[in-house]
């Protein structure tokens, strides 16, 4: 028997309290499920959460860290929700052998990072909050005008599914401003306050860049210091995924052969 | 000029000015209009060197009525000389900005006429971006040396930070290199002008005021820079202080020193400013050498650690945050995680520290676990693998490092 669970934080979690009362195994609705497909699963959602937990309890010992909801609760659900957004399907063992650690020794174990598996999950974590700091930075809109409307376009490529917190990122900062922002699967639409999410194939809009382009090229050459040369950093920091729309890659490259 | 050429010389003559955070909790600016504040502060590119591109930093000018010798912008300088109009400025701020280049502005100039004037057009920039364009962003404004406190107040009104340039750390260093500038009258009594104005009025300069010192240009050593850092600190408040290794792009014949400083030795200063702001080291702990400088084979807090083993090995289990601190390898995340975890756990393996974020290869040899050491040999040959054959330790310190040895 399998439980199924979806990708939210509380399915996770009572289907790991589920699975240690039964010992059946854990799956999530988005993992391929190839190899179990003749085993007979149920879904975490259709099952009394309550009567888990009180089973739980009973059989375990109470969970406090669950009934108080404290800071460092706080932290372990926001670390779980972000690694759920993670593209790597590992993401799911380390999330559920992590669940399993706290429930036996606490949130402070798992939250610093102590054993192997909390040490995994929280690096994934940082990928993906490094993924959506990265976003901040590089993305590049190009700003039009519908009559009394703004709107700032951009394309992206999101690794881990970031999109709809980015987007939320630029919210105050564009204020007044309607905000596209199109990766390969996915576009996030903040029109007039409201996010729409689209599956790209079905959205059929170009993004072409401005001739803006040159004044940026003119600013970053001109920031350059020769002196203090250092591509090997310069392509660690701005790694090779974001050069298909970020101009650096090719100065860098010419730096590196000093043709600049 | 075509305004892309302005950019390309008024950008090119800013970039030395290393500052480039751009990280501001709270806004001085109202809730209306466009731009916003980070908290962490966000790089949207980086140069070849290396260095984060947060802030579009410009000069409104390149034009100086100063001979600073170590600079590009001096009057004595055959360069092409130009100026942005304020609102040509403001104009191509808000397109860097609309398109996401940049978190924020960082407005310099070189002074043109005098000190005031300049400082007036510099404000009036930001007049336009504040009232018309309603922009409530990031704003780092430079502060021109000798200007009076009147319009320190009023840029401060408009800026999250403030900055005037020290460059140097002594009246003695600044009159060699920057013959024109007072140290007191056009340096210090600016910064004294911020701190008033900070402490007085919490929603003015809400980012605080930073300044820069030039590493190496006036033949100074580490401690004169870091004995002025510290009461920069301490007396004046201010929130950060860049290092700028010095490079020499003028042929002033009679600049002190005409070699470029190692970014080695302004990293050494990072790292010691980093331990007195941070970790709690009073100044009289950095280990200089006897010419008074830092040593550039070990960071300063290693260096310390070696020169300190009377204070070591510290039992990981039960030492204080100040002192878990002082261990190299040991950072502040890592630091706060210990302490942490030992409510409830007690730490057991070196594996478990590796995990947490220790470094250990620069730890082990200087912690206990649970009363047992895992560095190498004794503790008093612990250091030598560390050392190899080449390092230079200060030489104050030898006979206390040979009995270490
Ligand atoms: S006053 Fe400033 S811009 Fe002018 S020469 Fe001196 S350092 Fe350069």
């Amino acid at each position: 028997m399998i439980i199924k669970f979806k990708d939210k934080f509380e399915s996770i979690f009572y289907a790991v309290l589920y699975g240690n009362l039964t010992g059946y195994y854990l799956s999530s609705q988005n993992e391929p499920d190839d190899l179990f497909q003749a085993e007979e699963f149920i879904e975490i959602e259709r099952l009394n959460w309550k009567e888990i937990l009180d089973q739980h309890n009973q059989k375990f010992g109470k969970i406090n860290w669950f009934k108080n909801q404290d800071e460092q609760f706080r932290q372990f659900k926001n670390t779980i929700e972000l690694a759920l957004r993670h593209w790597k399907q590992f993401k799911y063992k380390l999330i559920i052998e992590t669940i399993r650690q706290a429930l036996k020794f606490g949130l402070i174990y798992v939250n610093n990072k102590t054993s192997n598996e909390a040490k995994d999950l929280l690096n994934l974590t940082g990928q993906v909050k490094s993924d959506i700091h990265r976003a901040l930075g590089f993305i590049r809109f190009i700003p039009i005008e519908r009559g009394k409307e703004k709107f700032l376009l951009a394309y992206f490529e999101e690794d881990s599914q970031v999109g709809d917190l980015v987007i939320n990122n630029f919210k105050n900062k564009y204020f007044g401003y309607n905000l596209l922002i199109k990766t390969s699967k996915t576009v996030y639409f903040l029109y007039q306050h409201q996010l729409y999410q689209l599956a790209t194939n079905k959205f059929d809009l170009q993004i072409t860049k401005d001739n803006f382009d040159k004044f940026w090229e003119v600013f970053y050459q001109a920031n350059f210091i020769p002196e203090r040369k250092n591509t090997k950093l310069a392509k660690k920091l701005i790694p090779k995924k974001y050069w298909s729309w970020l101009k650096e890659g090719q100065i860098i490259n010419q730096v590196d052969k000093n043709l600049i | 000029m075509e305004i892309l050429n302005k950019l390309k010389i008024l950008t090119d003559a800013a970039k030395y000015d290393v500052c480039a955070s751009s990280a501001c909790s709270q806004s001085n600016w109202g809730s209306k209009g466009f731009g916003n504040m980070s908290r962490m502060g966000v790089c949207h590119s980086f140069t070849p060197d290396g260095r984060c591109i947060s802030l579009f930093k410009v000069l409104l000018t390149n034009q100086c009525i100063n001979d600073c010798l170590y600079c590009i912008n001096r009057k004595s300088n055959d360069r092409l000389k130009t100026c942005f109009g304020e609102r040509e400025l403001a104009d191509l701020f808000i397109q860097f900005y609309k398109r996401n280049y940049v978190e924020g502005l960082f407005l310099t100039s070189g002074i043109y006429k005098n000190s005031e004037e300049t400082m007036e057009r510099m404000i009036k920039v930001i007049e336009i971006l504040r009232f018309e364009y309603q922009f409530r962003g990031y704003i780092h404004l430079k502060v021109l040396p000798g200007v009076s406190p009147g319009l320190i107040n009023k840029g401060a009104v408009l800026a999250n930070r403030m900055s005037i340039n020290l460059e140097c750390p002594t009246t003695n260093k600044l009159e060699l290199i920057c013959p024109e500038k007072d140290f007191k009258h056009d340096l210090i009594a600016p910064m004294l002008s911020m701190k008033k104005i900070i402490k007085n009025d919490k929603t003015k300069i809400p980012a605080g005021q930073t300044t820069q010192m030039i590493i190496g240009a006036s033949g100074e050593n580490d401690r004169e820079i870091i004995t002025t850092s510290a009461w920069l600190y301490q007396k004046v408040n201010l929130c950060r202080i860049y290092y700028s290794a010095f490079i020499p792009v003028n042929q002033a014949s009679n600049l002190p020193v005409k070699e470029p400083v190692s970014l080695k030795r302004e990293s050494r200063l990072y790292q010691a400013d980093w331990l007195m702001r941070r970790y709690g080291f009073a100044f009289q702990e950095l280990p200089f050498d006897q010419t008074g400088n830092l040593p550039l084979d070990f960071d300063p807090k290693m260096a310390w650690a070696i020169l300190n083993l009377d204070k070591f090995p510290i039992e990981i289990n039960k030492a204080s945050y100040r002192a878990l601190l002082r261990i190299p390898g040991i950072g502040e995340i890592s630091a706060r995680r210990i302490i942490k975890l030992r409510k409830d756990f007690h730490i057991t393996s070196l594996e478990e520290l590796k995990n947490i974020g220790v470094v250990l290869k620069r730890a082990v040899n200087f912690i206990l676990i649970k009363g047992k050491y895992f560095g190498q040999a004794s503790f008093n040959n612990k250091i030598l693998p560390i050392l190899g054959e080449n390092s230079l330790l200060p030489n104050q310190n030898q006979e206390q490092l040979a009995f270490a040895l």
